[in-house]
């Protein structure tokens, strides 16, 4: 057996060591540039302006310890006529290869967003290192987008970093919600070609709340405030954590709570022309704050508040589905609910260009109060001294 | 198949049969003239100054010859029970036979001597010619083998557990384990290996529990044994092992009575090598090499299933780890979390070496520590590990040699790697982890998992005396996977 | 040296372990959506396309107890004339090395995509092969025992992959409609998904190596069954996770799957790298099972002494090697023919071998001869 094995392991070996010459895929970490953050605009002229942030490596302190890890971030940009293009320029501007294995989230200007992102939407797909899972974020137009990056964020001293920080807490889910590429390709590709980006700026603070609303690629609208929140009730048929504050009448004088409540919703529809689409919302809510200690949340309040609170939602919705009518965009995936019910039905709406339009919507909310506060109970009634 | 053991021819000349026959023919009785007799033995142990002959005359006129080797035999014995009964009491009785020295000699274990080559034999064994005049030549066995008495195995550290440890007879040893087993189905065969050292080797084995067939196959091997030479257990382990030149054991040793006692009821075989205080161990598996008997002393089962998930963890880690570290940092950093790579690039900043170099570097420096103060008196070894293990160590990640992370990756890995009870183990484990940052450091995850592909296969292709050496892994026994890690009552 | 001959004692653990090794690799990795034409319910394709071989395994079952032989090469060459045996010998050669460079061709696309950028195909492929080629050397025995070892990983990242189903991610409103198309179309769209299983031809070589007392047509089906179970779920996350037409774009919709949905801080930061690799060992095995099958044939066709099986060995992987280095690195793989190859190689012909056997013997005239 000697002489076969022995033969063998050495064409191992020598091939081995062949292979380990000529590979141009072992590079080490110092000699990549990683990018954690990358942010893709237009100017006026109409040419591409991409950032990317990368992270400064320096050799840990030595006698500083922990400071060493404290890093620092550069953010360099370039401007060329394709994006492609424009990532090379940036290429020659560091010493080392670009690595985007490490990227966690894109930023979009909102200039480049109202021209359409199906190029640059491209153009990240087919690199296979980008893991389809970065975050997209479309930046507001009142601060370029190579400012945002550059912007020290609070508590999380990489820009990008923070914003992967700020979904995987997810919070706020009623402001604004997470958008994963995949997740955009995917709502992209439904039938009514519409999908949602969270928006942010900068303005002392990174502030990331409301969603730009794309329909084919193009942006063409904002989901503010609670109407994100509710577009998330509208996609997602569910929605945690809605905050309200209503005001009613109560004891005299006008009270206000806060409301915090828990929505289901159901979508059914009837076959005429246009459609008329019936939403059943149905929820939890609980009492998180009224006025005072000292009003209690009577039978009767806490009836006035539920329904006040049910009025409130439903205006919400219509407002929101009113706004969407107005630019023509379905971002709930609605159209697609009929389409595969029924094709034949689908096809007589006319659903992208006139059929979400004249559809007509009635919306029905139903929020029971659950609980009236957690750790405390001041409904007692006192007797005696 | 392609692999297959060869069979090795031994020179003609070196054969220990040439050189008797030379003098007389080897399987021919002893010559009936005893002064011939005589002169055959001052050829065949001339030049030996503990050759001892002694010569006397019985009462009778008989003339007898005593040949022995002076340091192995029991001189007192030889006084009182062989010369003294024979110049009293043999007047009165006829000798011819070997039979008839029975009424007169008062040793326990006598036998004529048949041929030249056997008694020649039975002298170097510590036994004793006897040849008067007109009768048969006799071999006393009155050889007193040097051996010291049972003490500390000393190799195996252990808490709890018997205090004794094998000697350097096997006889004595197969006593031991005698007392560990009081059954008669413990079954014991001896062999001779060896044309030169001719070592006694036993094979112990407890019957019904031990596959027939393994018994079989470890027989013929023995009885096949054609080296001229077997001093220690290393070379009856590389012959009895199916792929002599795999890295992995395929046997192991102990020198402690209650791991063997315990690999017999397992249905293992004990061997025991004249001059040699380990016990050899087969059939054995990968999962084998994990337990220790000491395992067994937990009460509390858990602490069994444990201790065993742990070693096998440990070894999969000291294995892998560096290799795994190569190929993440210099292929796939995409896999390594973002906070974590930033890190590892702060480290790696002003390294000059690649993270392959640094690696090979690393274990190089590593089992040279540990080469260097295994054989040491243990206050010379602490220093080394000091010297070691903090100042090259701290100087090198100090003056940029070395990246602090791997320092620590191989400083674990070395940690988790001496979790494994056998160290025989832990060095083939050590040779598969450069082949493994070798691969990595060619093609990244790719070749690491190429690499691991092979080791796979190579394990399925061991077998330890026809047992899958992956035994209960491959073929799949899933309760006595789960026996392993918490054994049924 | 060996007093006891090396037994031929695969059980029944062995057998399941081979039928879902020998097929699974290219099917998962490639599932959904590879041919050029697709419809929605991929998942429901994989469903019914195993069950033809079902019967094929039945059948074969049927032979073995009928004849009392499990070899059905040689019970077929005992049985019918040269003219006849050659050729399909030589036809089933041919598939097996159509197949066996596929499967290459297609770890080297997915290594260059996923894992090697910029390394150039001849290194991935010869590294790949070089491994393969002293794997082979070890034989038959040694492959089977590699299987069984690292099955058990295998089966459990499929099966974890279940638990996207619960995902906040998965929606089921993207699995309808469930029927888009006619039936006519939908059953021509199932005869390219029926190659997914067509690994299970290399069994044919297996069953002799497999003890008497084991029951082949249960055995083999739970493999199967195992293995439609890990395309189904495959199938049916990818379609709910991405939509129909996002997972149609993927060149490895299994491998985006565990990306998209995988944790975002863990020890390992990308899970499907981690997946890829458990999945090149997967490559690793159905390359062996195929070589040796491959292998296996040409020793039916020259008969060589076990010493020399290695000639055939080395000649089986340079032809790999020769072709699959000489074609272009990354191609737009042309499934289609592949696919009725295959088809036609695993299914179609073992199944009239298979009726053929069933007619000569005495008792069982043509149970199952039309397809």
């Amino acid at each position: 057996m000697g002489t076969c094995k022995k033969t063998v392991f050495c064409v191992l070996l020598i091939s081995l060591i062949c292979l380990t010459g000529c590979n141009t895929d072992s590079k080490e970490i110092d000699e990549r540039t990683i990018i954690v953050g990358m942010g893709i605009d237009k100017n006026e002229e109409g040419q591409f302006i991409v950032s990317i942030q990368v992270p400064v490596i320096v050799s840990g302190g030595q006698q500083g310890g922990e400071e060493g890890l404290v890093s620092e971030f550069e953010t360099l940009s370039s401007t060329h006529n394709t994006v492609w293009e424009a990532i090379a320029n940036l290429e020659a501007q560091t010493p080392t290869i670009l690595f985007f294995g490490q990227l966690k989230s894109i930023m979009i200007g909102e200039r480049l967003a109202k021209e359409g992102i199906e190029q640059v939407m491209d153009v990240l797909d087919r690199r296979a290192p980008l893991s389809n899972d970065v975050l997209l974020l479309v930046v507001r137009e009142k601060g370029e987008v190579r400012e945002f990056l550059k912007n020290e964020t609070q508590l999380v001293n990489l820009p990008a970093l923070y914003i992967d920080r700020f979904f995987t807490a997810e919070q706020k889910l009623s402001r604004t919600d997470d958008v994963k590429l995949f997740e955009y390709r995917r709502d992209r590709n439904m039938i009514s070609n519409a999908a949602t980006i969270p928006l942010a700026f900068y303005d002392i603070n990174t502030v990331i709340e409301d969603m730009a609303v794309f329909k084919n690629g193009k942006m063409e609208g904002e989901l503010i405030g609670k109407e994100a929140g509710i577009s998330g009730l509208l996609k997602e048929r569910k929605m945690e954590n809605i905050n309200y504050t209503v005001t009613i009448e109560g004891e005299g004088r006008s009270l206000e709570a806060s409301i915090r409540a828990n929505m289901d919703l159901s979508y059914s529809f009837t076959e005429t022309n246009p459609v008329k689409i019936h939403l059943e919302a149905t929820g939890k809510g609980e009492l998180v704050h009224l006025e005072t200690h000292k009003d209690r949340a009577s039978e009767e309040t806490i009836d006035e508040l539920h329904k006040k609170l049910e009025e409130n939602i439903k205006k919400d919705i219509d407002n929101t589905i009113t706004k969407m009518k107005g630019i023509n965009v379905e971002p709930w995936l609605i159209g697609h609910r009929i389409w595969s019910k029924n094709y034949a039905y689908f096809e007589t709406l006319n659903w992208n260009e006139t059929g979400w339009k004249d559809a007509q919507i009635d919306v029905n909310v139903n929020v029971e109060m659950e609980q009236t506060g957690q750790r405390i109970l001041p409904e007692k009634i006192k007797l005696g001294r | 198949m392609v692999f297959k053991k060869k069979q090795k021819k031994i020179s003609e000349v070196l054969s220990y049969d040439e050189y008797l026959s030379g003098i007389y023919d080897a399987n021919a009785p002893l010559p009936a003239d005893l002064d011939q007799a005589k002169q055959l033995f001052k050829t065949a142990f001339s030049n030996s100054f503990d050759f001892t002959e002694r010569e006397f005359t019985l009462p009778g006129g008989k003339e007898v010859y005593l040949c022995f080797i002076s340091a192995m035999i029991s001189e007192n014995k030889l006084e009182y029970s062989v010369i003294e009964p024979l110049l009293k009491n043999s007047g009165n009785i006829k000798l011819q036979r070997a039979a008839d020295f029975g009424s007169i000699l008062t040793i326990a274990e006598f036998e004529k001597a048949d041929s030249w080559k056997t008694t020649v034999r039975n002298l170097l064994d510590g036994n004793i010619l006897l040849y008067a005049e007109y009768c048969d030549p006799i071999i006393l066995y009155l050889a007193e083998p040097l051996e010291r008495s049972l003490t500390d195995p000393t190799t195996e550290n252990q808490v709890y557990g018997p205090k004794i440890g094998f000697i350097e007879n096997q006889h004595s040893n197969v006593g031991i384990l005698r007392q560990f087993i009081k059954d008669p189905r413990l079954k014991t065969k001896e062999y001779r290996l060896g044309e030169v050292s001719n070592t006694g080797v036993s094979l112990v084995y407890l019957e019904q529990y031990c596959e027939p067939s393994v018994v079989k196959h470890v027989d013929q091997l023995l009885n096949s044994y054609d080296k001229d030479h077997l001093i220690t257990a290393g070379e009856l382990n590389k012959y009895i092992s199916r792929h002599p030149n795999s890295i992995f054991p395929q046997v192991t040793m102990s020198e402690r009575p209650d791991v063997a006692a315990y690999s017999l009821l397992q249905g293992k075989v004990v061997l025991f090598i004249d001059n040699f205080t380990f016990s050899v161990i087969a059939p054995i598996t990968f999962m084998d090499m994990l337990e220790t008997t000491e395992d067994h002393t937990y009460f509390v089962p858990w602490n069994l299933a444990f201790i065993r998930i742990l070693r096998l963890i440990c070894l999969v880690i000291g294995t892998t780890l560096p290799a795994l570290y190569v190929s993440l940092v210099a292929y796939q950093p995409e896999m390594i979390p973002t906070e974590l790579m930033i890190s590892v690039a702060q480290s790696r900043a002003q390294i000059p070496l690649p993270a392959n170099a640094e690696a090979f570097l690393m274990m190089f420096a590593l089992d040279v520590l540990v080469e260097a103060s295994m054989r040491l008196p243990s206050f010379v070894g602490q220093t080394i590990g000091i010297v070691g293990g903090l100042v090259i160590g701290t100087a090198a990640v100090e003056a940029g040699l070395i990246s602090n992370i791997m320092v620590i990756i191989i400083a674990f890995t070395a940690v988790a790697m001496f979790t494994l009870p056998s160290w025989e183990y832990v060095s083939s484990w050590r040779i598969v982890r450069y082949g493994l940052v070798a691969s990595a450091a060619a093609l990244g995850l790719y070749g690491f998992v190429l690499a691991i592909g092979f080791l796979y296969m190579h394990l399925s292709k061991l077998d330890s005396l026809n047992k899958s050496y992956l035994y209960p892994i491959s073929p799949f026994y899933p309760r006595q996977i789960l026996n392993f890690f918490k054994p049924r009552k | 040296m060996d007093p006891i001959s090396q037994e031929t004692n695969n059980g029944k653990g062995e057998l399941i372990t081979f039928t879902y090794s020998s097929t699974i690799t290219l099917g998962l990795i490639f599932l959904p959506y590879i041919s050029e034409t697709e419809i929605r319910s991929a998942w429901l394709k994989v469903v019914l396309a195993v069950f033809p071989y079902f019967l094929l395994m039945y059948l074969i079952n049927k032979v073995i107890k009928k004849h009392g032989e499990q070899d059905i090469l040689g019970l077929f060459k005992q049985k019918s004339y040269k003219i006849f045996y050659y050729p399909v010998v030589l036809y089933l050669l041919f598939g097996t090395f159509y197949a066996s460079l596929t499967g290459t061709k297609s770890l080297s696309i997915i290594v260059q995509t996923y894992l090697l950028q910029d390394t150039d195909q001849a290194v991935i492929i010869v590294a790949f092969l070089l491994v393969a080629f002293l794997g082979l050397l070890y034989g038959i025995r040694t492959i089977t025992r590699m299987l069984v070892l690292s099955f058990l990983l295998e089966v459990a990242i499929v099966f974890s992959l279940s638990f996207i189903i619960l995902s906040e991610d998965f929606r089921w409103i993207n699995l309808a409609p469930v029927f888009s198309t006619d039936i006519l179309t939908f059953g021509r769209s199932i005869l390219s998904d029926m190659s997914r299983y067509g690994g299970v031809v290399t069994l044919l070589a297996f069953l002799p190596y497999v003890n008497k007392s084991v029951n082949i047509f249960k055995a083999t089906s739970l493999g199967l069954l195992l293995v439609m179970y890990s395309y189904f779920v495959v199938c049916f996350t990818a379609l709910g996770i991405f939509g129909f037409e996002q997972a149609m774009n993927f060149l490895s919709p299994a491998t985006a799957l565990i990306q998209a949905t995988s944790a975002r801080t863990g020890i390992l930061e990308r899970m499907d790298l981690f997946f890829l690799s458990i999945w090149i060992m997967s490559f690793y095995k159905i390359a062996l099972i195929h070589f040796w099958f491959g292998t296996f044939l040409m020793n039916r066709i020259i008969k060589v002494k076990p010493k020399r099986e290695w000639i055939h060995v080395c000649i089986f992987v340079a032809l790999i090697a020769a072709i699959s280095l000489s074609t272009p690195s990354l191609i737009n793989f042309s499934w289609e023919p592949f696919n009725l190859n295959t088809l036609f190689y695993s299914l179609v012909v073992p199944m009239i071998l298979v009726s053929y056997l069933l007619i000569r013997s005495k008792k069982g005239a043509g149970t199952g001869g039309d397809m």
